[in-house]
């Protein structure tokens, strides 16, 4: 058999294999394994034949990929937690930078790893008005879950209220994290909200706030694309009553909505995929938790941090990774309130990138285009026979839109729209919300006026 | 005859970039965002004026930079950094820094994966769940496993997982009296922590102190009708391999809990030797170490959990399925854990995972597996030989795997200088710092290389040469140790809290704003 040089294995070479081989005394393959038993040795790998060479390789993947539609080919108004945003090119020009993605743990050798993460960390506290940040999560839901076990420690209480509204799938997650052997971490109840606005239903809030509650949370804007406008007064009411504030926020409306830390928040999270990260498949997800300059409040933060301060060398600044180390889970192990790990480190740089670029202004005008263009779609579709707004609260990037009068199921129009090159919203029916017939769609700042009234159009056609 | 090695001179780029926000000259722009088309803006009116209770009220001091100097700053800032495209990632032993292959990064940008919305109808999404689907049919081969998941995105949301399956598993067998896990010190730290954030009590088992391996009579001992589970990784975190490992799983199996393998790093085993056939029940594989993944800076990653017969209806949701003609996603699973993870998991690491076993086969897997642990045979011979002042402390004259706990305890006690002085020193050299050993220690000034089949005889030889320049240094001239770093980009922080009490709450900075109040502007 024809011996392979594989080119990511450069010691395959058998010059140099050999010679090595001698080195360490081996005078087998066999040998060098020799503490691995007989019977743990496996010899009838099934795997597929190699495609050993890269030209090939290439054309075999890209060939799987080109199965795949996307927003790279239809017009997309799918969001409920991801959604087809613009990157520019600077993010992605740093986000290739191949020193910066292949780097790992080196603190002292990645000082410019650590200039990327505190910056990242520096605007997001600009943009939320908090103070304090960790590593990330592994995206919102894992976000919300940490905040809630956070606020329970906080509180030392249990119960923690949350908008019926929420997205289930970010609801799930956080739910499953705090589901321990012996009971759950908190126990998790549910506050209504207005079937007229959309907002959440303070009267059941006041009902429900007790000095039992850990925490009141809300989405903001929330899942069904709502911009809760009592969110002070939510705030003002749960810190009556000794509880935790918690605002799960969407970066890329903070232009022209309020910081959760200038409304109250004690705790605000989310995810930050709007700013500046491509949906990969949903993999361009990352989980923030942000709270304010105070002790009690940032060393429950469960993953590492980086610092910054002055070096040896006078005016200058320096980074590490190991500020207030002695929580995490690398120095305490169980002792840890919560264990910690790799999460999404190259997201927040590049979102740290994206925030830059914007900067105030493209920051607020981002955000308006974003509503201007969205209210236009909700009108445009709204006036369609069959079809009517569900909420009538004020929206940022999403809306629900009512087919139940169309009598077409929204799995309907959207094969209907498939078939014109054109992913539609996402279909509320089946999520348990008592929203079967709804369809949340999701305009952003990509989205022309040309793109909307084409997607009007086909869904005028859709539900004919 | 062996060749001298010339230590090339180096200097890393040293910018002194302000951070971002102090680039600010008011009214500068990074970018133009389109404005609403008059009609659009028309019909949507005053949108702002709607939310007049939620609107922000004075706009974020995020940096107001021009475009040129914004790429000049990241340019800039990311010369100053160590990935293994640049530097030699032998240090960062267990972390199994290999080379990120291009041609999957190129992959990365193709629409039909950078565009694809993860709720999209399946039919246009057939391309992802096929390699999904193709890459779980690998692992589950390369594992001896009957199932596999992608949805954690790290190791230790894979033990996590893990920890999660063992508990469904219990109770769906009434099992409500298994409340402890065991592991082992030189098992991964998140074994034991991700299980305890389940409520779980951990016994750790200690190293016996001539082989470093755990004890098997202990560890018979801390097994009981309360053990839920054991998590252990092999070999551990020493590169020491356990031989024992099947009386281990079997003794564990006996007190029905469940054998859970921490095989982040499974570059030693990889085509050699499998978690089926040394008894396990779960595992987990890190795509981002072992399958080539980048690290990404911290991740995102993807810890690929496997999973015997047994533990399949409590995998997390969605599971990809195939029917014949059409893959698809099933949601529709009773009896699962729940929801780990947003959406699918991380599909840029499982689509470089499946380019990369693709690209190499059974052979070219198992030969990323041979190299590595010869790598690391090798370089361990020749920092014994050549470096003054290292040591082995445990399992003496056996082979290690794919790396190896080392400690510079004699250096230290002739010199006063150890691991953290030479890592201070090393990136002087181009180096990223050796990693040390998780806590607690338990050899003195420990470190844990780990050359991976990515780089070649020269690539160790290099570096060990490197490592024993700095221990003469110790010896000859302990000054420029103790004020190393002097050729990377900063020097060494001086006020970075390491613990967490109110008085170091006083210097702890993690934003701009926090620093200017703690220390003022530089």
């Amino acid at each position: 058999m024809e011996q392979i040089v594989y080119p990511y294995i450069p010691n395959t070479t058998p010059e140099v294999k050999a010679e090595m081989m001698r080195e360490v005394e081996a005078k087998d393959e066999r040998e060098i394994f020799e503490v691995i038993p007989d019977h743990l040795l496996y010899h009838d790998f099934k795997l597929p034949e190699p495609i050993l060479d890269e030209c090939s390789l290439k054309r075999h993947t890209a060939a799987i990929l080109n199965k795949n539609a996307g927003a790279g080919t239809h017009l997309c108004f799918l969001g409920a937690g991801c959604a087809p945003h613009y990157v520019p090119a600077v993010v992605d020009e740093v986000l290739g930078r191949g020193e910066f993605y292949t780097a790992y743990t080196s603190d002292l050798g990645d000082q410019g790893r650590g200039q990327l993460q505190f910056e990242y960390q520096s605007q997001m506290a600009e943009l939320l008005d908090m103070d304090v940040i960790a590593f990330p999560q592994y995206d919102g839901g894992s976000s919300l879950g940490h905040a809630f076990r956070m606020a329970g420690r906080i509180s030392g209480r249990k119960k923690v209220l949350y908008p019926a509204s929420i997205n289930p799938m970010t609801l799930n997650i956080a739910r499953n994290y705090l589901t321990q052997i012996d009971g759950n971490y908190c126990d998790l109840v549910e506050v209504k909200y207005s079937g007229d606005t959309g907002l959440l239903d303070l009267e059941d809030l006041a009902a429900k706030l007790d000095d039992q509650t850990a925490a009141v949370m809300i989405e903001n804007p929330t899942f069904l694309g709502i911009i809760e406008i009592q969110a002070e007064e939510i705030g003002s009411m749960a810190k009556k009553a000794g509880a935790e504030f918690i605002v799960y926020g969407d970066p890329i409306s903070m232009g022209v909505m309020e910081a959760p830390g200038s409304y109250g928040a004690t705790i605000a999270c989310g995810d930050i995929h709007s700013i500046g990260i491509h949906m990969f498949a949903g993999a361009g997800v990352g989980g923030y938790v942000m709270v304010k300059d105070d002790p009690k409040y940032a060393f429950q933060l469960k993953d590492m941090m980086y610092g910054a301060s002055p070096t040896t060398v006078e005016g200058e600044i320096g980074f590490s990774f190991e500020a207030s180390f002695d929580r995490t889970s690398y120095e305490i192990r169980e002792q840890c309130a919560e264990y910690t790990g790799t999460s999404a480190g190259l997201w927040t740089a590049t979102a740290g990138v994206y925030l830059a670029v914007m900067g105030p202004a493209g920051m607020e005008e981002v955000g308006t285009l974003i509503m201007q263009r969205a209210r236009y779609a909700a009108k445009k579709l709204s006036a369609i026979k069959g079809v009517s707004l569900k909420y009538s609260g004020p929206v940022f990037k999403e809306f629900v839109l009512d087919l139940t009068a169309s009598g077409v199921t929204p799995a309907e129009l959207n094969k209907k729209l498939l078939a014109e090159n054109i992913i539609g919203g996402y279909d509320l029916t089946g999520t348990g919300m008592g929203l079967d017939g709804c369809m949340l769609v999701c305009v952003t700042e990509i989205h022309s006026k040309a793109d909307i009234d084409q997607f009007v159009q086909a869904v005028e056609r859709g539900l004919m | 005859m062996a060749k001298e090695i010339e230590i090339r001179e180096f200097h890393q780029a040293r910018w002194n970039e302000p951070i971002v926000l102090e680039l600010t000259v008011p009214g500068e722009r990074g970018i133009l965002v389109a404005k609403a088309e008059q009609e659009v803006a028309e019909a949507a009116g005053d949108v702002l004026g709607e939310i007049a209770g939620v609107r922000r009220k004075k706009r974020p001091a995020l940096p107001q930079v021009s475009q040129p100097r914004l790429v000049r700053h990241y340019s800039r800032v990311t010369q100053e950094m160590m990935g293994s495209d640049n530097t030699l990632g032998i240090s960062q032993g267990t972390c199994t820094l290999k080379y990120n292959p291009k041609v999957q990064e190129h992959m990365m940008r193709h629409p039909g994966l950078m565009d694809v919305h993860p709720l999209q109808d399946t039919d246009t999404m057939q391309g992802i769940l096929e390699i999904y689907y193709k890459t779980e049919q690998i692992m589950k081969e390369l594992a001896g496993m009957e199932r596999f998941s992608f949805l954690p995105v790290a190791g230790g949301h894979a033990i996590y997982t893990n920890a999660q399956l063992v508990r469904k598993y219990h109770e769906s067998k009434g099992n409500t009296h298994k409340t402890e896990i065991v592991t082992t010190l030189h098992s991964h730290p998140v074994d034991a922590a991700a299980s305890s954030t389940l409520g779980y009590k951990i016994i750790t088992l200690m190293p016996d102190e001539k082989t470093g391996l755990p004890n098997f009579e202990e560890y018979k001992a801390a097994l009981s009708e309360k053990t839920a589970a054991i998590f252990i990784t092999n070999p551990e975190d020493t590169g020491i391999f356990n031989d024992r490992i099947h009386e281990f799983t079997e003794a564990a199996h006996q007190v029905d809990a469940v054998c859970v393998y921490d095989q982040a790093n499974a570059n030693a085993l990889l085509g050699v030797a499998r978690a089926g056939e040394a008894g396990f029940d779960l595992m987990h594989f890190n795509l981002h170490k072992t399958f080539s993944s980048p690290h990404g800076s911290d991740g995102p990653g993807c810890g690929a959990i496997g999973c015997t017969g047994a533990f399949e209806a409590f995998l997390p949701k969605p599971t990809v399925e195939f029917d014949g003609s059409k893959y698809y996603l099933d949601y529709d699973r009773k009896d699962s854990i729940g929801y780990v993870k947003l959406f699918l998991g991380n599909a840029t690491a499982v689509t470089r995972a499946y380019m990369w076993c693709m690209s190499l086969g059974w052979e070219g897997m198992r030969q990323a597996a041979v190299i590595s642990v010869l790598n690391n045979q090798y370089m361990t011979k020749k920092i014994l030989e050549k470096v003054p002042g290292v040591s082995l402390h445990y399992g003496k004259g056996e082979r290690r795997m794919e790396q190896t706990r080392l400690s510079f305890d004699k250096l230290f006690e002739e010199t006063g200088l150890g691991i953290v002085d030479v890592n201070h020193r090393l990136v002087d050299y181009g180096i990223s710092e050796l990693w040390m050993s998780h806590h607690p220690f338990t050899v003195p000034e420990p470190f844990t290389p780990e050359p991976c089949e990515s780089y070649n005889k020269d690539d160790i030889d290099y570096y060990v040469e490197v490592l024993r320049r700095i221990a003469v240094e110790c010896r000859e001239d302990p000054e420029t140790i103790r004020t190393a770093p002097h050729k990377c980009a900063r020097h060494r922080p001086i006020d970075i809290p390491a613990d967490s009490t109110e008085e170091s709450f006083g210097k702890l900075a993690t934003t701009w704003r926090a620093y200017v109040k703690r220390f003022g502007k530089s």
